[in-house]
């Protein structure tokens, strides 16, 4: 083989080691996709089982969600620095990136992540249900579009516009008709609104710091401990201003004293863990923008699972065929946001 | 204290006087990390690929040694060296 043969065949390996970088990105931002809806749907449920102790009130069902979450961010972090360290990750390295001030960017957006989006996300699904919650979910790399075109500066094309357009008409038709035995649709709707608001900005400000540093130290380290002590304070705060000082007790004693409720905590931190932090590689592997168009194409995936649940029995799952088709155009106009299409498929411009 | 092992790769780009490989900067920053699997060529190759895809670091060479195994140069781009204001 002569010299610049050698280089060719250099230089199609290096292009196929990128290629199957990014692959893996989007396979794990698919495995994140599905985990988010599974976590979605065991923690709606444990807020259901331990909200059914309890008078039913919007603000007892926001602390609810912000204790569940807590607990789930709090613990799951632990359980991932635990696998951290069995990988051969220093614990060292911990103390390290917090050395890094640019780094605590992340913790600083965790609270808008933590708090606001991901808690009245939850709130919201339990009113609206798993497949119109995502929906709205799903608008979030819209609003990351235009945050960043109005504060990055980054430039927005026709085709970015267009696809906005195409999200918001998937969002009105998967909300036109209420699935049956579904009460305060539209109030669940309004308060996962939130969500894409809260993410965005934390995607808006985090950006620069995660592209320095190792998302598994970051993600369990800020998002998900710092998270879940933002929560668990929030909850409590929330709680003694309100004079309801005695929910906290009170929800921590359900979850111990059943198993099911436990079981589903467990299983709702496991695979949130597992959503957080594939998510967070898979933006390192294959570009935010990829990773976004396949986390965000949850509320099809919500269709699925919520059935599979349902007939384990974990979940009543409903959905319209108005909420079915409305999902697929949402799908649809989040890949012509985030990506030309053609680009999406086209690994080999990886760079 | 030492910087996070992800920082300390584009740090010593940023510092190395032109190209490098993932060998060289393993063999140069696993010194001052003793005993952390985590200075492995391995990982700190892996390190390199995901600055590559994110800008801050370029593949300035690419060849085949004489087993057919890539061999690559790489070096700090503009992007990269703008990050240096968030090293400590």
């Amino acid at each position: 083989m002569n010299v610049l043969e050698k280089k060719e065949q250099a230089k199609k390996l290096y292009e196929d080691r990128k290629v199957k970088l990014a692959v893996l990105g989007l396979v794990l931002a698919w495995i994140s996709a599905l985990s988010l809806v599974i976590f979605q749907n065991f923690n709606v449920r444990v807020t259901e089982m331990i909200g059914g102790h309890f008078a039913e009130t919007l603000l007892f069902t926001y602390i609810l969600s912000l204790v569940v979450l807590g607990i789930c961010e709090l613990f799951g972090g632990i359980l991932m620095i635990i696998f951290n360290t069995v990988r051969g990750i220093p614990l060292a390295e911990y103390p390290r990136i917090w050395r890094v001030k640019a780094s605590r960017v992340v913790l600083a957006s965790a609270f808008l992540g933590g708090p606001v989006a991901t808690a009245c996300s939850i709130v919201g699904i339990s009113f609206c249900g798993s497949t119109y919650g995502n929906c709205i979910i799903g608008l979030t790399p819209v609003v990351t579009a235009i945050l960043g075109t109005i504060f990055l500066k980054e430039k927005t094309g026709v085709r970015v516009f267009v696809g906005i357009f195409i999200t918001v008409v998937g969002v009105v038709i998967a909300s036109i008709a209420p699935p049956e035995g579904v009460s305060n649709f539209y109030l669940g709707l309004l308060i996962t609104a939130a969500a894409p608001i809260g993410y965005a900005i934390e995607a808006v400000l985090s950006t620069k710091a995660i592209d320095i540093s190792d998302p598994l130290i970051v993600c369990p380290l800020y998002r998900m401990i710092g998270g879940g002590c933002m929560e668990l304070c929030c909850a409590l705060i929330i709680c003694t201003v309100t004079g309801h000082a005695g929910w906290i007790g009170e929800i921590f004693t359900l979850i111990f004293s059943d198993k099911v409720i436990l079981l589903f905590l467990l299983l709702a931190m496991v695979f949130l863990t597992i959503q957080y932090n594939e998510i967070y590689v898979a933006y390192s592997y294959c570009g935010a923008t990829r990773g976004s168009a396949i986390l965000f194409s949850s509320p099809i995936w919500s269709i699925p699972i919520g059935l599979v649940m349902d007939r384990m029995g974990i979940l009543s799952f409903s959905v319209t065929l108005m909420g079915i088709i409305g999902a697929a155009v949402l799908v649809v106009g989040i890949f012509v946001v985030l990506a030309k299409p053609s680009e999406l498929f086209n690994l080999r411009d990886v760079s | 204290m030492k910087l996070p092992i992800k920082l300390r790769v584009l740090d010593y780009a940023i510092h190395k006087d032109g190209s490098f490989s993932a060998e060289e900067a393993a063999r140069e920053i696993g010194h001052e990390y003793p005993g952390e699997k985590t200075v492995s060529v391995k990982n700190i190759e892996k390190i390199i690929r995901v600055y590559c895809g994110i800008g801050m670091l370029k593949a300035s060479d690419i060849d085949l040694d004489e087993e057919d195994n890539l061999k690559i140069a790489y070096e700090v781009t503009s992007a990269g060296r703008a990050c240096e204001s968030m090293i400590p």
